[in-house]
C-alpha cells in the first residue's frame, strides 16, 4: 500500500531565486526502505522537512504531497506528530530534558497519553533500543552514538508509521553509525517500518536500501534499485556529484562496464571481479620512496594519562614526521588519536617523553609563539573555529592577533579567502555555511597564521564525496608548498588516496605504518572496501582507482 | 536504594515536612531530644559510621559554642550565676543556648536526610506538580548547563592552537573570553533552534499535554502518608493547645510528662523513628530472604 506520494514539488525559499526543489515526484510503499542521497545542498534536507509539517521551512511550494492519500495539508498535527518521526544530524541539539527516561516519555507526555501506557511504552522501548541500562541516567552522560539511539528511540516510542532521517550519522564515528545503521534496519525489517534517510556514508547504506533515490540541484536524477542505480545514472546523464561517492564494487562497474545489474556488496563486487576480469598483471608497480625532508615533528616514548590514577592512553608512542608529508593516524575509539593530537598541539603535557617541532621541544616555545608560524590545530567540530558574526571579520580578527597592520589585512583577508574558493561567502555568517565550506574556510583561517605543520582531526567528518576531493585536492596543495599535515582519522578512503604515510594506533602505541598501498595490502579487516574486493585476485590495488587500472590493464 | 527512599515523593515531602516544621517551631526539650534520636537512628542506616561520627564531633562542638556564648548576649533571666559590672550571666541563658543549639543541628540533621532522600528527579517531579511548564524549563536548563561548558571548553581550545590569544597581555585576554563566551551563546542559540524544532517534531504544544513519572502512589504510600497524618495531627493539636513546651526567662518554665503532653512526646516519637523502623524491616525481610536462599 502507497503511504506516500509527491507530485511535481517544487519549492523556493523566500531570500533566493532559484529553486531548491524542482519538480520532483516519487511514491513509497509501506515498509519500503528508501535511501536518499546527492551532493551537499542538492535539496535532501529541504524535501525531508517538508515531508514533516512541523518541520516545514518557510518558502513557496508548488506540486503536492499526499500521506496515506490525503494530502499533507489536511493531515492533524497531531497525526503528523504521531505517525511521522524524524532524526535530525546533531544529536545533541535534538535531546530536551537532563534525563533519559524523561527524553523518552517527552513525546508521549505531548500526546496526552495515560501515565499507565506510557510506562508501558517507555518500557518497551528501552528494552528494544538496548537503552534499559542506562534508563535512569543523564542525558548529558551519554556518548554521541548512545545520544542518537536515543533520539531515535524516543521518535519510535510514538510508534510513527513513516520514518524521516536526515543524516543521522554524520556526526557519528564508523562503529556507532554503523550500530545506528543496523538499529534503523532492524525497524525497517522487523517491524516493517516505513523509512527515508538522507546519507552520505553510502557503502554501508547500498546494500541495505529497498531503493535509491538520487538527488542533483533539487532534481530526482535517479529512482532505482541499488544495483540499478550506476545505470540509471548513465542514461540520466547526470549524477556525476554522487557517483564518487558510491559503494567501491558499483564505481568498479561503473567505471568497466555500461550496461547491467551492478554488485553492491563487497561480496558481490568479488564475485563480478573474478568472472569479468582477467588478472594477468597482478600488481601495480611501486610507487615512489616517501618524503625524505626534515624531520618536522617527533614523539619519543610518549606518555600520558588523563589523571593519575586512569590507566595510560599513549603508551610510549614514539613517531617521526617529515616536513612536507601527508601523515594519517587511524585507529578505533579510544586508542588515543584525539590525545595524541592534543600532546602534538601542545594542548596536553605528556607525563614521560618527549615532543619535538623542529627539533626543538614544544615546551619552548614560549608565549604561544608555537601556534604562530609554526602550527596550527583544526578541531573536529569548525563551530568552535569562528568567533566573529562574518567571516570577513573573523578572518580579519585573527590578522590583528597575529600582528598583521590593519591596512594590509583587507587584502590578505580576500586573498586568502580566494585562494581557498571561499571569497564568495565572506559576507556570511560562518555557522551558515555549510559542512565543506566551513572546512574550507576553517583552513583558509588556519593558514592566515601561515603554519609549517597543520594538525587535522577528522577532517571528513560528515562530508559528502565532492567535498572530500576538494579537501583532498587542498591538502596535496599545502603539502606541495612544503607544509607537513597530520590528520587523525576515522577515514579508511579518505587516507587511503590521500596519505602519504598511513600509521595505525592501537593501544597508545603506533603498531604498524607505511605508504598506504603497502600498510593496507598487509591489513585483512582494516582496510579499504576497494581492497577488499580485490584481495587474493590483485595483490597491491587499494583504491578504486588501482583496482579500475589493473582491470582495464590486463583487458588489452 | 535505602527503602525509605523509595516512598513515593509526595510521601516523603509531607513526612519531612512535619518532622522540620515541628522542629522549626515547637520548642520543647522532649520534642528536639526525640527528632535528634530520630535523625542520628537514620543517619546511621543512611551514611557510613565514619562520616556520621565526624558530623557527631562538629555538631557537638558547634552545640558548645552555641551554650558558651549565648550568656554573652542574652541577660534576661532570673538566676544569676556571676556577675561583672553590668554583665551579669544567667543560668537561663545556658538553657535557652542548649534549646537554640539542639533546634539548629534538628533541622540541620534533617535537612541533610531530606537532600538524600528527595533526589533532584524527586524535587523536580514535585515541582512539575505545582508548575508543569517551569519544571519542563528546569529540566531544559539543567540539561544545558553541562553542554555550554564543554563548549566553552572546545572552542578556548580551537581558538589558542589558532593563535588568538596570541599576547599575554590581560586585556588582551579578556577580550578574548569575551569573544570566545559570545561564540558560545550563539552556537547555544543555533541550536536551541533545532531544539525547538525537535519539540514540535513531537507534538509540544498539542492540547492534553500529560506529564510522566517514574513514581506510583502504591498501598504503602498511603500507608505512610495516612500514619504521617494521624501522628501530625496529635503533635499539632497539642502544641496549638499549649500541651508542650518550653520557655526559658525569666525561669525555666517546662511542664514535663503530663497526662496532656505525653500523647504529643509518644506521637512525635513515633513519627521521627519511622524511617529508622522502615529500614530495620527491610534490613531484617532481606536477611531472611538470603538466608532462605
Amino acid at each position: 500500500m502507497e503511504i506516500l506520494r509527491v507530485e511535481n514539488l517544487s519549492f523556493t525559499y523566500p531570500t533566493e531565486q532559484a529553486q531548491a526543489l524542482r519538480g520532483v515526484s516519487f511514491s513509497v510503499k509501506e515498509g519500503e526502505f528508501i535511501l536518499l542521497c546527492g551532493a551537499s545542498g542538492c535539496g535532501k534536507t529541504t524535501l525531508l522537512r517538508l515531508l514533516k509539517e512541523e518541520l516545514a521551512p518557510e518558502g513557496t511550494t508548488e506540486g503536492a504531497i499526499y500521506y496515506k492519500g490525503k494530502p499533507l495539508a489536511e493531515v492533524t498535527r497531531r497525526e503528523s506528530a504521531e505517525e511521522v518521526g524524524f532524526v535530525m544530524q546533531d544529536p545533541d541539539s535534538q535531546i530536551v530534558t537532563d534525563k533519559v527516561w524523561h527524553e523518552l516519555a517527552f513525546g508521549l507526555e505531548n500526546l496526552g497519553l495515560p501515565r499507565s501506557a506510557i510506562r508501558l511504552r517507555a518500557a518497551e522501548t528501552a528494552g528494544f533500543f538496548g537503552i534499559s541500562d542506562w534508563f535512569g541516567g543523564n542525558t548529558d552522560e551519554l556518548s554521541g552514538g548512545q545520544k542518537q539511539v536515543l533520539n531515535l528511540a524516543c521518535v519510535m516510542a510514538m510508534h510513527p508509521a513513516l520514518l524521516l532521517l536526515d543524516e543521522p550519522t554524520g556526526q557519528l564515528d564508523p562503529i556507532a553509525a554503523s550500530e545506528f545503521i543496523a538499529t534503523v534496519k532492524k525497524l525497517n525489517t522487523e517491524l516493517g517500518l516505513t523509512v527515508i534517510l538522507a546519507e552520505h556514508r553510502l557503502e554501508e547504506l547500498f546494500p541495505l536500501a529497498d531503493r535509491v533515490i538520487v538527488m542533483e540541484n533539487g532534481a530526482v536524477v535517479s529512482d532505482a534499485r541499488p544495483c540499478e542505480t550506476p545505470a540509471a545514472l548513465r542514461r540520466s546523464g547526470k549524477g556525476a556529484t554522487v557517483l564518487p561517492g558510491l559503494p567501491a564494487a558499483m564505481r568498479i562497474f561503473d567505471a568497466l562496464e555500461t550496461e547491467g545489474a551492478s554488485p553492491v556488496t563487497v561480496k558481490e563486487g568479488r564475485a563480478y571481479l573474478r568472472s569479468a576480469c582477467r588478472n594477468g598483471t597482478r600488481a601495480l608497480p611501486e610507487e615512489a620512496g616517501s618524503v625524505a625532508g626534515p624531520v618536522a615533528l617527533e614523539l619519543k616514548n610518549v606518555c600520558f594519562r588523563y589523571e593519575k590514577t586512569a590507566p595510560d592512553v599513549l603508551r610510549g608512542l614514539s613517531a617521526q614526521i617529515r616536513e612536507g608529508e601527508i601523515f594519517a593516524v587511524l585507529g578505533g575509539n579510544g586508542s588515543g588519536k584525539t590525545t595524541m593530537l592534543d600532546c602534538l598541539a601542545g594542548l596536553r603535557r605528556p607525563y614521560a617523553g618527549s615532543v619535538s617541532v623542529y627539533g626543538k621541544k614544544i615546551k619552548d616555545y614560549k608565549n604561544n609563539s608555537l601556534y604562530r608560524g609554526v602550527l596550527s590545530y583544526l578541531p573536529q567540530d569548525p563551530k568552535t573555529v569562528f568567533v566573529q558574526d562574518s567571516l570577513e571579520a573573523d578572518l580579519t580578527a585573527l590578522c590583528a592577533a597575529m600582528g598583521k597592520p590593519a591596512e594590509e589585512s583587507g587584502a590578505a583577508v580576500r586573498e586568502q579567502a580566494a585562494r581557498f574558493g571561499v571569497e564568495g561567502l565572506l559576507a556570511r555568517h560562518p555557522y551558515d555555511l555549510s559542512g565543506g565550506e566551513q572546512q574550507k574556510a576553517a583552513l583558509a583561517k588556519m593558514l592566515l597564521s601561515d603554519p609549517r605543520i597543520l594538525l587535522m582531526d577528522e577532517p571528513t567528518k560528515g562530508m559528502d564525496a565532492a567535498a572530500k576531493n576538494d579537501l583532498m585536492e587542498t591538502l596535496r596543495r599545502l603539502s606541495g608548498e612544503g607544509r607537513t599535515v597530520v590528520m587523525v582519522t576515522h577515514d579508511i578512503e579518505f587516507a587511503a588516496v590521500c596519505a602519504d604515510r598511513c600509521a595505525m594506533l592501537f593501544d597508545g602505541e603506533i603498531f604498524a605504518e607505511g605508504a598506504p598501498r603497502a600498510f593496507f595490502s598487509d591489513n585483512n579487516f582494516y582496510t579499504t572496501a576497494a581492497n577488499r574486493i580485490a584481495r587474493g585476485f590483485y595483490d597491491n590495488a587499494v583504491t578504486v582507482e588501482d583496482v579500475v587500472t589493473l582491470a582495464l590493464g590486463n583487458r588489452q | 536504594m535505602k527503602a525509605f527512599s523509595q516512598f513515593h515523593p509526595i510521601v516523603s515531602a509531607v513526612y519531612f515536612a512535619v518532622v522540620i516544621v515541628t522542629v522549626m517551631l515547637v520548642s520543647d526539650p522532649v520534642l528536639q531530644a526525640e527528632a535528634l534520636l530520630g535523625g542520628a537512628l537514620f543517619a546511621g542506616m543512611q551514611f557510613p559510621a565514619r562520616r556520621n561520627l565526624k558530623r557527631a564531633l562538629y555538631y557537638c562542638v558547634f552545640a558548645l559554642i552555641i551554650v558558651a556564648t549565648n550568656p554573652l548576649f542574652s541577660h534576661n533571666g532570673a538566676t544569676v550565676l556571676f556577675s561583672a559590672g553590668r554583665f551579669s550571666v544567667s543560668l537561663e541563658a545556658f538553657f535557652y543556648g542548649g534549646g537554640m543549639a539542639a533546634l539548629m543541628i534538628g533541622v540541620i540533621v534533617w535537612c541533610e536526610l531530606l537532600s538524600v532522600v528527595i533526589t533532584d528527579e524527586k524535587f523536580m517531579y514535585l515541582l512539575g506538580r505545582v508548575l508543569p511548564k517551569l519544571s519542563l524549563v528546569l529540566s531544559y536548563t539543567i540539561r544545558l548547563v553541562p553542554v555550554i561548558v564543554r563548549r566553552i571548553r572546545r572552542v578556548s581550545g580551537a581558538q589558542r592552537t589558532m593563535g588568538l590569544y596570541s599576547e599575554d597581555s590581560r586585556l588582551n585576554r579578556i577580550r578574548s573570553r569575551g569573544e570566545v563566551l559570545r561564540t558560545v551563546v550563539t552556537w547555544s542559540l543555533e541550536s536551541s533552534v533545532d531544539t525547538s524544532l525537535s519539540m514540535s517534531a513531537r507534538g509540544y504544544g498539542l492540547r492534553g499535554r500529560t506529564t510522566f513519572s517514574r513514581f506510583r502512589f502504591g498501598g504503602k504510600d498511603a500507608a505512610l502518608l495516612a500514619l504521617t497524618a494521624a501522628l501530625a495531627a496529635v503533635v499539632f493539636i497539642g502544641a496549638a493547645k499549649g500541651a508542650v513546651g518550653i520557655t526559658y526567662y525569666p525561669t525555666v518554665d517546662f511542664g514535663g510528662f503530663n497526662g496532656r503532653s505525653l500523647p504529643v512526646y509518644l506521637a512525635f516519637f513515633c513519627l521521627t523513628l519511622t524511617p529508622f523502623a522502615v529500614e530495620c524491616k527491610e534490613e531484617i525481610k532481606w536477611k531472611y530472604c538470603v538466608s532462605k536462599i
